[in-house]
């Protein structure tokens, strides 16, 4: 059974497709499930996270060698691995219901859907119909800043009243969960109140200068909040689960785990550093429970040792202060380079221990200052100082030049082709995307391993850029990983392999009609 | 847009409406409790807010916030154990006394270092602790700051400043999280928690 409802924002009047419409006005009452009728909505039983302890990776199934500026990880074929590997992982969480309130194109959107994993939801249409937007809102049920790296307004409607929510029912082996996040009316008003004209401008400003890495404790940067000004007070987006409310989107990751691939992921290799260092850490977050916190904490004391060398140079700051602000930066430093270290190995060994498929596999090494002291045997004390021993040394040059020389803020994953032994940067446009492809379906089978469930998958218009062999392949591997794949396309015919299985949306114009 | 009362009333709901926790809605409630109840509550009140204006002051020594100076803990003579507990605000100070925990005094620093905010060791009562150290018996300073990277920072730096002083200077443990589970921890977290770990 398949209903669905949905309102364009621009009339404001519903049209209706499988089902009754629903009316709904924008807020964050939309998000739990209180408002809203017991039958679809009701009291969900609360249910511990499935995280099953995995096997750790043997040390030696992972072979290290120096190169300059970094290290050099080649993944080789562990047993460990491959064994680990034909250990499934329990399907993932299946979306029963989604609900949106002016939430980019939609005034309100309600899809009832079949929870189950093995049914995936494909949506196709016409540019511009609003297809990557329901990707969009889900992917809001995920630490971090969604799948478009949004500001917190952005997704309001324009023309709405300033606030929006997603609210989702979903389904996993341990019973139901309602997740809802968004902002407040009131809040996004009175955060544009304070910003003004003017300070619209430094919003867009922040969006790029802002790291993922989140405040001191925090867990995604502009994720935990935006400062609004005037005030300090800042905007946060709120979060729900089962009806409470969390302390924030940190607190989904227990829930649920969520890999994409996006068009605007094509220029991972070849992009600036910080885009695959966002791509690594957001997949390192979701293997070790700490990451976020710890990157956001050495973020700051980073931010702070510059400002403090910034504004009484090198040989007016307080030494004593600087050593203080550089211990912290060891030690939290040290903990990101370790769980770095940790996750690559592992996403090596799960590439390796992976099927030959049509998509290449791909050779992963780490370069950074002190991963690579890490991976060359370093004790973590020992790293820790020898990063202090360098910050030191570097205040002079760190002050004139305005930025940290060194340090996990600079390091870079590095791609190869590994059949061609070919930096993937190099490689055709066509040779990346598939190793784009395999690559997250290797953080979807690492996810899965590691957390004992598989992730929720969305795949935004990816089918139309393979070719016949390769999408047959990427549904293949996606029906063995075991979670519900959400995928876009304008073209129905692309999906007829999932004829029978998927649940088809058409949608139009920020209408969402049930399709066959 | 009549109110229902004179401006004096309106005055009193919005001052009472500033105080945290407190909005306009549960300020007007209050404020028609005290009306009821004039002579069990309205005028104590009143009479005690009047003492507080005139008599409130920082203590000198620590820091802590009482109508009397050095405060009432600084002039209790049981609470020279030699022990002293340094915390970065008042509301921490009465927090922790009010657990029942600590028996020694206090001292505040008045906040915590932050490039970001211009806050710098100058700003915080750091050089006044160096000093008590020094002059008053003190054998062990436990700082009992946040476990925020500014908090984390200031022990740093405070710990540094004390050094010449000799005194044995302790930290509240962090790094586990409470209720945390050690099998649920990544590598790098435990390492950190490892490296962090404190003689007991
Ligand atoms: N905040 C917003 N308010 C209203 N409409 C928006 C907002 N943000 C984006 N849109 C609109 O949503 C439409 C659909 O976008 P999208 O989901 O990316 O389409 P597609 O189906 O091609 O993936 C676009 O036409 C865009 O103008
Ligand atoms: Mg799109
Ligand atoms: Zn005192």
């Amino acid at each position: 059974m398949t209903r669905v409802t949905s309102q364009r924002g621009d009339t404001g009047s519903g049209q209706t497709g499988a089902g009754q419409a629903r009316s709904g006005q924008a807020g964050l009452g939309q998000i739990g499930p209180d408002q809203s009728g017991p039958d679809q909505f009701g009291p969900a039983p609360t249910a511990k996270p499935a995280r099953a302890a995995a096997p750790v990776a043997a040390a030696g199934t992972t072979e290290m060698t120096a190169t300059t500026g970094g290290t050099e990880m080649t993944g080789t074929a562990g047993t460990a691995a491959a064994s680990r590997s034909s250990m499934a992982a329990l399907p993932g969480p299946a979306v029963a219901r989604l609900r949106l309130s002016d939430f980019r194109c939609y005034a309100t959107l309600d899809l009832d859907l079949v929870a189950d994993p093995a049914r995936p939801v494909v949506l196709t249409g016409p540019n511009g119909a609003g297809k990557t937007n329901v990707l969009e809102a889900l992917s809001f049920l995920s630490p971090g800043r969604g799948l478009r790296r949004a500001r917190l307004v952005e997704p309001a409607r324009h023309g709405g009243a300033g606030g929006w929510s997603v609210a989702a029912r979903l389904v996993a082996a341990d019973g139901p969960v309602d997740l809802g996040t968004g902002i407040d009316t009131a809040a996004a008003a009175a955060q544009a109140r304070a910003k003004g004209p003017a300070g619209a401008l430094d919003a867009d400003a922040d969006a790029d200068a802002d790291t993922d890495g989140g405040g001191d404790g925090g867990d995604g940067g502009a994720d935990e909040g935006e400062r609004s000004g005037a005030d300090g007070s800042r905007l946060r987006r709120r979060c729900r689960i089962d009806g409470t409310e969390a302390s924030g989107p940190a607190a989904f990751d227990e829930r649920l785990c969520l890999v994409w691939l996006t068009p605007a992921m094509d220029g991972l290799f070849t992009d600036a550093a910080g885009v695959r260092r966002r791509f690594l850490d957001r997949l390192v977050g979701q293997v070790a429970p700490g990451h976020a916190r710890a990157l956001g904490a050495y973020e700051t004391a980073q931010r702070e040792r510059q400002t403090l060398l910034a504004e009484r140079g090198y040989l007016g700051a307080d030494p004593g202060w600087l050593r203080a602000l550089e211990g912290r930066m060891a030690e939290h430093g040290v903990a990101v380079a370790a769980a770095r270290l940790d996750a690559v190995r592992r996403l090596a060994a799960t590439v390796e221990a992976g099927p030959e498929t049509a998509f290449p596999k791909a050779r992963l090494a780490l370069a950074g200052t002190i991963e690579a002291a890490l991976a060359a045997g370093a004790e973590p004390a020992a790293a820790a100082d020898a990063f202090r021993a360098r910050l030191k040394a570097a205040r002079a040059e760190d002050a004139r030049t305005g930025r940290t020389g060194c340090g996990p803020q600079r390091s870079d994953l590095l791609v190869d082709h590994a059949p061609k032994a070919m930096p993937a940067r190099l490689c055709s446009t066509g040779e990346q995307k598939a190793l784009l492809v395999g690559l997250v379906l290797a953080q979807a089978r690492l996810t899965a391993e590691r957390r004992g469930q598989a992730p929720l998958v969305l795949l935004d218009e990816i089918a139309a850029h393979l070719d016949g062999a390769r999408r047959a392949a990427l549904f293949d591997a996606l029906r063995r990983l075991g979670g519900q794949v959400w995928a876009t396309g304008t073209d129905r015919a692309l999906f007829a392999a999932l004829d029978g299985t998927a649940q088809f949306f058409e949608v139009a114009e920020g209408h969402i009609l049930a399709a066959g | 847009m009549s109110t229902g009362h004179a401006p004096d009333i309106d005055r009193l709901i919005q001052l009472l409406g500033k105080l945290p926790g407190l909005g306009p809605r549960s300020a007007r409630r209050a404020v028609l409790h005290l009306i009821k109840k004039r002579d069990p509550l309205l005028v104590p009140l009143a009479e005690a807010l009047a003492t507080v204006r005139d008599r409130v002051r920082t203590c000198s020594v620590c820091g802590n916030a009482d109508t009397v100076d050095p405060c009432s803990l600084c002039a209790d003579p049981r609470r020279a154990t030699g022990t002293l507990c340094v915390v970065e605000d008042v509301a921490d100070l009465w927090a922790l006394d009010r657990s029942d925990l600590f028996t020694g005094r206090y001292h505040v620093l008045g906040g915590t270092l932050s490039a970001l905010d211009g806050i710098g060791p100058d700003d915080l009562s750091i050089a006044p602790l160096v000093d008590r150290v020094r002059r008053e018996a003190i054998e062990e300073v436990i700082l009992a700051l946040n476990a925020t990277v500014d908090g984390q920072t200031t022990a740093h730096y405070v710990t540094e400043r004390l050094a010449s002083t000799g005194v044995r200077v302790t930290a509240l443990a962090h790094g586990l999280p409470v209720g945390g589970e050690l099998d649920y921890l990544d590598d790098g977290t435990l390492a950190a928690a490892l490296q962090a770990r404190k003689s007991l």
